[in-house]
């Protein structure tokens, strides 16, 4: 099999928040960084955040401040935060937001002129700030216009199938040009993983097309160090309908702005959850929350609650919230007249890959930032710290890859290894017999929504595990491509994706299946109730191939589980 | 309900189109029906997606000769709209064979080569960015920058745009001259211009009147009524105009 060869001095895998910011801060240490994007350059999932990005400015709540951030950071994530990822993120939070704003961002801003800053759940303070409801949106372009001021030499539509490691140290990845179906090895002295999530593993989502775990699965095969994977955010605002948009976020800046959620029966049901927060609790008390009054009958038409800001100002929700009153306005609500109808849908992955304070893995030369890594949001991210972390994380990954470049010359790989991951995909197109990516995924998808969801239980979880072991062992050889050609070919991208998505799944059902008690986002319904869940997880590929899983203990500095 | 897709396997020109019969449900969008095709009846038909919700820009095509984002048109309600463009080679004219009343013809966007069936290449409207060099050159050494509400305001309406190229697939100028800039790039210029933190703002607006920038708009405003994000290019090329002093 061809292949060509590229070779720099930092790769970054993924253009999203963390792999732009890796990108722009590798590249001030004079050095030849590439990033790889899956899709065009600018597209990536960061510009779907909405609400905002959190940091203790103090702009409109003075008392704020990085020490409140990290309590409410670690109580949020109910206390399996890695705390010294935590002490980093609120204490790098400022300069990053400030390196947004030189880059160009346009935050909103309060009347003398500061950044803005509006309430979101679980904080103490306002603290999030934003532009409009379409951060993210700002941050990306801003971000995209720093990459292309930059040396950083983007390759878009590619896509990395596999991590090369040798000797124990990262050496590059493989990838497919997806517009013309070409191989390559791209070849790094350090590698930064930055590949977002995993929500399309699941039926429901609020996550881009492209969020399949390709980044889990890859540094999970090379044999890295998982953590947390058990611990799978669902947003409890996504729409209900139409079927299409169903799963899309619904910001939790509507909340924040003062939206509240009702029953069928016109009640104010968090009252009876969560009185004193009512709905600006956890999200992952307010996705249980919703989801109970659905179960017992309460629901909405469509299986969720109705979200009102009707009695706010409407010049208020026309001007915080303007990409909400035109994403509801294409499915025919007006939100400044009538209620929005939400449920829960997959948000975030708190897991991922594990990291330690320099934001290095566990294969010398490979880093991670943003949602692909884990630890830092322990079991339930706070809105607004996944923006605050692909910013903060994203430029520390960066600095020390580069450090990492510096330090090292260019390790050789193994031909034969690239070789046969070429012959892997090549095969794909040409299987005659087997089942189509589409068929595939739409088995896994109800198979994660149905038995790895908010609520979950041994029966489900055990099941669950072994269906993916099936899976992994008879469909995932057997997926094939119908049109067996290279040129930009979606079937053939599909089908390398189910491979990477089903090892992701596999992840979370068997962190899930051996966690017995409650604990942040992961819900027993079962629970063991002398399992009080103050542990990590963790995942290695182990020497007989399968998944090795430890529990480890918690990484404290200042706050103690209670 | 029946589509009528452009197919083009090797780039370049459109080579034939194919009819798909999709099931439609209240509700669903072009890009629904799209997905049906790639899922049920043909894998390797090519578009580009990425959000569904007209966040990021990338499914912008020619959808009954109107430039539009496939998440964002309602199949049912296409057939009827018009966009008022003013005409030009690419949305003029039937292909062979398409009926109106019947089917929903799918292209891919104009003024930008095709890769491969509805996906075309951009290169073409990323350059007109770097040409431009629309990035920020902040002043150096401060930390928290200030900027009243009316001062951010007066850019509010560029800052919404999300790359899709929809403007630059509608302007005939851009149709004709494979030079001209196109509004997407013009917008974003004076975006930075009137950014009240520019401490350079001039240089943006010099670039902006090079001759393959505003000189060679004719304020025809297809890009303003194609737009899915009210950005209105148009509004933004016709202050820089403004500024010539030629």
């Amino acid at each position: 099999m061809e292949y060509k060869t590229i070779v720099c001095d930092v790769l970054v895998v993924g253009a999203g928040g963390a792999g732009c910011r890796a990108a722009i801060e590798a590249s001030n240490h004079n050095l030849d960084v590439i990033m790889l994007s899956k899709e065009l350059l600018g597209k990536a999932h960061t510009s779907m955040a909405e609400g905002g990005i959190n940091v203790a400015l103090g702009n409109v709540d003075p008392k704020d401040d990085p020490a409140t951030h990290f309590k409410d950071t670690v109580v949020g994530g109910n206390y399996i935060n890695n705390q010294e990822l935590v002490e980093i993120l609120v204490d790098n939070a400022t300069s990053r937001v400030y390196d947004l704003e030189e880059m160009g961002a346009v935050f909103d801003r309060t009347p003398e002129g500061k950044i803005a800053q509006r309430p979101f759940g679980k904080q103490s303070w306002r603290r999030t700030a934003y532009a409009s409801d379409r951060t993210g949106s700002e941050i990306m372009v801003t971000l995209v216009e720093a990459i292309r001021k930059s040396s950083v030499r983007v390759f878009d539509e590619m896509f990395a199938t596999k991590l090369l490691v040798q000797d124990g140290r990262i050496a590059g990845v493989t990838a497919i040009d997806m517009k013309y179906g070409d191989y390559l090895v791209f070849r790094a002295k350090a590698v930064v993983m930055a590949t977002g999530g995993a929500g399309r593993i699941y039926k429901v989502t609020s996550n881009a097309q492209l969020d399949v775990g390709d980044g889990y699965a890859m540094a999970y095969e090379a044999g890295c160090e998982m953590i947390d994977m058990e611990m799978i955010q669902f947003h409890p605002t996504g729409m209900t309908r139409p079927e299409s948009a169903k799963g899309r976020l619904v910001t939790e800046a509507v909340r924040g702005e003062g939206g509240i959620l009702l029953n069928s029966e016109g009640e104010r049901f968090m009252k009876n959850y969560y009185p004193q927060v009512m709905e600006l609790a956890g999200r992952d008390q307010v996705a249980r929350s919703i989801m109970t009054e659905v179960i017992e009958g309460r629901g909405s038409p469509t299986g969720g609650a109705y979200l009102s800001i009707s009695h706010l100002p409407k010049r208020i929700v026309e001007f915080r919230l303007e990409s909400m009153i035109e994403q509801f306005g294409d499915a025919g609500v007006d939100i400044r007249e009538e209620p929005m109808e939400v449920s829960p849908t997959c948000h975030h992955f708190m897991g991922g890959i594990s990291i330690d304070t320099d934001a290095q893995a566990s294969i010398p030369g490979l880093f991670a930032s943003g949602e692909c890594m884990g630890g830092l949001h322990g079991g339930n991210r706070l809105g607004g710290n996944a923006l605050c972390d692909t910013q903060v994380f994203g430029a520390l990954s960066g600095e020390n890859a580069a450090k990492f470049a510096k330090e090292h010359s260019l390790t050789g790989f193994d031909r034969e290894v690239a070789k046969q991951e070429f012959d892997r995909v090549e095969a794909m197109l040409q299987r005659k017999d087997g089942i189509s990516p589409a068929d595939a995924r739409e088995e896994l998808n109800n198979l994660m929504w149905s038995k790895v969801q908010i609520f979950r239980n041994e029966e489900d979880l055990e099941y669950a595990v072994k269906e993916l072991k099936r899976i992994q062992k008879e469909v995932v050889p057997k997926i094939k491509v119908d049109v067996p050609i290279k040129r930009f070919n979606p079937g053939w991208h599909q089908a390398i994706e189910f491979a990477h998505m089903v090892t992701t799944a596999r992840m979370v059902a068997e962190t899930a299946y051996m966690r017995k008690g409650s604990r942040g986002a992961h819900y027993r319904v079962d629970a063991d109730p002398d399992d009080k869940g103050y542990y990590n997880i963790v995942i290695r590929k182990g020497d007989d191939g399968e998944m090795d899983l430890k529990r480890k203990d918690l990484v404290i500095t200042k706050i103690q589980p209670p | 309900m029946i589509l009528r897709i452009a197919r083009s396997r090797q780039g370049g020109k459109i080579t034939h189109y194919d009819l798909y019969k999709v099931q439609f449900e209240k509700g669903m969008s072009i890009l629904d029906v799209l997905f049906q095709v790639q899922d049920r009846m043909d894998p390797s038909l090519s578009f580009r997606y990425s959000c569904r919700g007209a966040v990021c820009g990338s499914c912008g095509m020619l959808i009954n000769k109107m430039p539009r984002l496939a998440c964002r048109t309602q199949p049912e309600t296409v057939m009827d709209e018009s966009m008022n463009l003013q005409d030009f080679p690419p949305i003029m004219g039937r292909p062979e064979g398409w009926d109106p009343e019947k089917e929903i013809l799918i292209e891919p966007l104009p003024n930008l080569p095709i890769l491969k069936d509805l996906v075309v290449d951009m290169t073409a409207f990323y350059a007109a960015l770097e040409e431009l060099r629309l990035w920020a050159e902040p002043a150096e050494g401060e930390k928290a920058r200030n900027q009243k509400p009316d001062q951010r305001d007066k850019i509010r309406r560029y800052l919404n745009c999300i790359m899709c190229a929809l403007c630059y697939g509608s302007c005939p100028i851009n149709h004709e001259s494979a030079e001209y800039l196109g509004p997407a790039a013009l917008a974003k210029a004076w975006r930075f211009y009137d950014d009240s933190r520019t401490p350079n703002a001039d240089r943006y607006l010099k670039d902006a009147l090079k001759p393959n920038g505003a000189p060679m708009c004719e304020l025809i405003m297809n890009c303003v009524r194609a737009c899915p994000k009210g950005v209105a290019p148009g509004g933004a090329i016709r202050k820089i105009k403004s500024h010539d002093k030629e």
